[in-house]
């Protein structure tokens, strides 16, 4: 396993990190799975939507997913105003992805 | 808010401490928390103590670390990055280990004990690798231990809170104690003994065990008062308490004073037989007493019932009472009845 992670201040950020991702994934070999996690604060909400699509775009075997949240952390640091995406490179583990939508569920964000 | 955060709720769920705190006050003066608290539960007053948090975060990410994992996924609660503010990344340092990602929520949840828990201010980690564990005790880089102005003050006032809630929570137990028993003797009293009879009924009923009860009362008690004055009526009683406490379970079995000198116990998963057992027990051994002036003998007149079908606490209650009736006007005293 191995895991990438990024913080995006802008959309140019994530055509910046694939070079560094596609590079791990060749060291890998044939990675079984490959999970792609985005977190993001309301303001960084469009941000995040373009990078999971050229993420979709780059990697159509990725499974995405993630969630706009109050603040975001990446490798111990603390921030509200970027996108953070981790790519995991799993070598030999499957990666699901289910989602649950409930009636009760709190819009994203709620305050 | 401030307040709110520094001074959250906590709770015993399970064996698991949990936080709560506030989110909103609604028009009507409700208070809404961002994570469930189940009628009944006994809250406590806390407070959020930046030391003993990040202490807590680093025990935590020390115990991660040992696993070696090849990622690190955090979801923390929003709540403790406006109580550590510019320390908040202290309880992050984890990261010098793998890489990791997270953010920070507004209730987190986790699976414990096979049941899904709703947390509030907690932090999350969950460490990952593929293959063998290689667990290795690890230590994390020294931590500063510097804090900001805002919250050194607020770590003097946690230890002011902390002593000041502790002596309250202290009285409270004690009040809470005393409320429950007898005076005299120690034994439960005559209100718990309902609120637990009520329990035990409950209990006895939807594990389909039985339940007995029994009441003693001390034959001629008057006359000992009268004879050899209160303090010698009061060691009888205290003797008898003693001697109830010796022959039932701990923790299981619930003996009281009734009031005057009435005693009882409940017996809880026991038939009929054992409470013979029991009574008989208890009766040999007041008689055996030899506390009061001039050799002057004690004994008890006891009554035994044991719940039936379609019984309730007052039916038991009344049906013991009439034995004990029974034991005492039409056997003479010094007997046990049961019915």
């Amino acid at each position: 396993m191995q895991q990438c992670p990024f913080y995006l201040d802008k959309l140019s950020d994530i055509y910046h990190a694939l070079p560094e991702v596609k590079s791990a994934v060749a060291m890998m070999g044939k990675p079984s799975s490959m999970l792609v996690t985005f977190f993001g604060s309301r303001r960084t909400a469009t941000l995040l939507l373009d990078a999971a699509r050229v993420v979709q775009r780059e990697f159509p075997q990725a499974q995405i997913a993630g969630t706009v949240s109050d603040q975001e952390i990446l490798n111990g640091k603390i921030s509200s105003t970027h996108v953070s995406v981790a790519f995991t490179l799993f070598q030999s583990s499957d990666v699901h992805l289910f989602i649950y939508v409930s009636a009760v569920s709190w819009p994203a964000g709620w305050r | 808010m401030m307040e709110m955060l520094t001074f959250p709720f906590y709770l015993e769920r399970d064996g698991v401490t949990l936080a709560r705190h506030p989110r909103s006050v609604g028009p009507d003066g409700s208070v809404y928390y961002a994570a469930d608290l189940y009628e009944g539960e006994k809250i406590h007053l806390s407070y959020g103590d930046p030391q003993a948090i990040l202490d807590k975060a680093d025990e935590l990410q020390i115990h991660i670390a040992s696993f070696r994992p090849q990622a690190v996924s955090f979801v923390s609660c929003m709540a403790r990055s406006l109580l550590l503010r510019d320390d908040t990344e202290k309880e992050l340092h984890m990261s010098t280990y793998s890489p990791s990602q997270g953010f920070y929520a507004y209730g987190e949840f986790l699976r414990h004990g096979g049941s899904i828990m709703v947390s509030n201010m907690t932090l999350v980690m969950v460490g990952m690798r593929e293959g063998k564990a290689a667990i290795k005790p690890v230590r994390l880089p020294r931590r500063e231990n510097h804090f900001d102005e805002r919250t050194s003050i607020m770590r003097h006032l946690v230890n002011f809170i902390q002593t000041t809630i502790g002596e309250l929570e202290e009285t409270k137990e004690r009040y809470r104690e005393l409320a429950r028993k007898d005076m005299m003797t120690g034994l439960l009293n005559r209100g718990t003994m309902d609120l637990i009879l009520r329990q035990m009924m409950d209990t006895s009923r939807g594990w389909h065990e039985p339940l007995s009860l029994i009441m003693l009362d001390v034959d001629n008690f008057k006359e000992i008062n009268d004879s050899f004055g209160h303090d010698a009526g009061d060691k009888a009683l205290r003797a008898i308490a003693g001697i109830l406490q010796k022959n039932t379970r701990h923790g299981i079995d619930a003996p009281g004073r009734m009031g005057g000198d009435e005693f009882f116990v409940l017996l809880r998963n026991s038939d009929a037989e054992r409470a013979r057992e029991i009574a008989q027990r208890v009766h040999d051994a007041v008689v055996a007493l030899d506390i009061l002036p001039q050799h002057h003998p004690i004994t008890t007149s006891i009554g035994i019932a044991t719940a039936q079908p379609g019984d309730t606490a007052a039916l038991l209650l009344k049906r013991t009472d009439e034995a004990l009736y029974v034991a005492k006007r039409r056997s003479g005293k010094n007997s046990i009845a049961e019915l």
